[in-house]
């Protein structure tokens, strides 16, 4: 849950005071560095994505009535990484599609991750409100262990017992995921 | 609308790429002619990419009236007024860092050089100190085999050994200089008395005359020179003698030698 100090850092951001700014950045900033300096970053790349998920934040405030429901720190931390892994794999792909020249619009891309961002957090605490047993056995199955290989992890004594897990734990993630009601304005119907 | 476990197993087998190209084919004019069906293969695939280890990223597109209203947010004047202020912001940051960074280099080289002054002044007053001191913890002769059993200079090596306990150590080396025979006993009382009245040299040749005479006490020889060692301060030899002690597990005073060996490295 945020504290005091977080809504004194969400205010400073969206009012634009520097000084608050500047101390968002001295409690998350070289978090984000050491992070982005150990998955095949620069310290350029730190600073725009900082940026870049700070104005990611203010614009799903003021558009999306976005409300933050971990810490300030928290959150600043975990959109980085996934604005940064987002980067890294759109990189991937520039690299794959060679000789194709793709105009990248900028600002679209931003309201894109920002919806990205939204969509990760959807799954994730859908995912968060599976039984402990559920969250065991997927993690498993989406990790690509085979049934018997689960079977081997766990209490449970056959492959037809695990498919059968593995069935039920999904439907109900899946039935969270759409009940949810930011699933509409994140799927393209 | 949920679906059944055999439909769950299709899905799979369709996002892993294994139907057959007729089973391909017919689930996918199942897909197109039922949106709840698309919809659950579509949340599968997203299932994979959010949960799964893999580096893939989520690629299902967005409405695009949604897209475009948050992009215009993103264009508008009021964004590009906080984009500034957020560069302020960091700038602020960068030239509190700096301040700070100067400031704790300032410290730090403060902190060093007491650090050094103090180390440097330990280390000489210390170094031969706390050798000495290990060394008087560990030069108790009371528990000595006595020297008076039987014997031809039984009286000579009685005397000194009387000298040797009222620690009259210069006096008791006459006594027991000339008969010592290569008894480890008596050699181990006139290296120890040579030890106590400072003559290191003929000290340490006895210890190693114990050493090579290949007698029963002859192990004894690396403690008392270890001792030696310690007593003039020169550390590095004194380790290097208590190591070589513990390399045999027989020898004389093992288990204090590795006592000895953990206070000195530290």
């Amino acid at each position: 849950m945020p504290t005091k100090k977080d809504d004194y850092l969400l205010q400073s951001l969206l009012q634009g005071d520097e000084k608050g700014i500047a101390e968002i950045y001295k409690q998350v900033f070289p978090k984000v560095v050491s992070f982005i300096l150990k998955n095949k970053g620069q310290y350029e790349d730190a600073e725009d994505i900082f940026h870049k998920v700070l104005i990611q934040l203010t614009t799903r405030t003021k558009v999306q009535d976005f409300k933050l429901t971990t810490s300030f720190d928290g959150y600043i931390f975990g959109a980085c990484k996934n604005l940064w892994r987002r980067e890294l794999n759109k990189k991937k792909k520039r690299v794959t599609k060679e000789g194709i020249v793709e105009r990248v619009d900028e600002d679209e891309d931003l309201a894109t991750a920002i919806l990205d961002q939204e969509r990760w957090e959807l799954y994730k605490e859908c995912f968060g409100k599976l039984s402990e047993n559920c969250k065991e056995i997927l993690g498993y199955f989406f990790n690509k262990l085979s049934y018997k290989e689960i079977v081997a992890k766990t209490s449970y004594t056959s492959e037809t017992v695990v498919r059968q897990r593995v069935f039920k734990c999904k439907s109900k993630l899946s039935e969270h995921i759409k009940t949810d009601r930011r699933f509409k304005s994140l799927t393209e119907l | 609308m949920s679906f059944n476990e055999q439909t769950y197993e299709t899905i799979e087998a369709y996002l892993d790429q294994v139907l057959s190209d007729t089973e391909r084919i017919a689930f996918e004019e199942r897909i197109k002619n039922d949106p709840d069906l698309a919809n659950e293969v579509t949340i599968n695939r997203e299932m994979r990419i959010q949960y799964g280890n893999s580096n893939t990223f989520t690629t299902s597109k967005y409405a695009p009236e949604i897209v475009t209203n948050l992009k215009s947010h993103i264009q508008s004047k009021e964004t590009e007024e906080l984009s500034r202020q957020i560069k302020e912001g960091k700038k602020l940051y960068d030239k509190n860092l700096a301040r700070k960074k100067t400031i704790i280099r300032y410290m730090y080289a403060t902190v060093a050089a007491v650090a050094l002054i103090f180390l440097i002044s330990t280390f000489f007053i210390n170094q031969d100190l706390s050798t000495e001191e290990l060394y008087a913890q560990n030069s108790n002769w009371e528990n000595l085999p006595s020297l008076t059993v039987k014997g031809e200079n039984q009286q000579n090596l009685a005397k000194g050994e009387a000298l040797f306990n009222a620690k009259k150590y210069t006096e008791a080396i006459s006594y027991f200089e000339g008969n010592e025979s290569n008894n480890p006993h008596v050699l181990i009382y006139l290296g120890i008395s040579h030890l106590e009245s400072n003559n290191y040299q003929k000290a340490l040749a006895t210890f190693n005359q114990l050493k090579t005479n290949n007698t029963l006490g002859s192990h004894k020889a690396y403690w008392y020179i270890s001792l030696t060692y310690l007593k003039q301060g020169q550390k590095e030899r004194a380790i290097a003698a208590l190591q070589l002690l513990r390399q045999n597990q027989n020898n004389y005073q093992y288990d204090k030698a590795g006592e000895l060996l953990s206070k000195l490295k530290d």
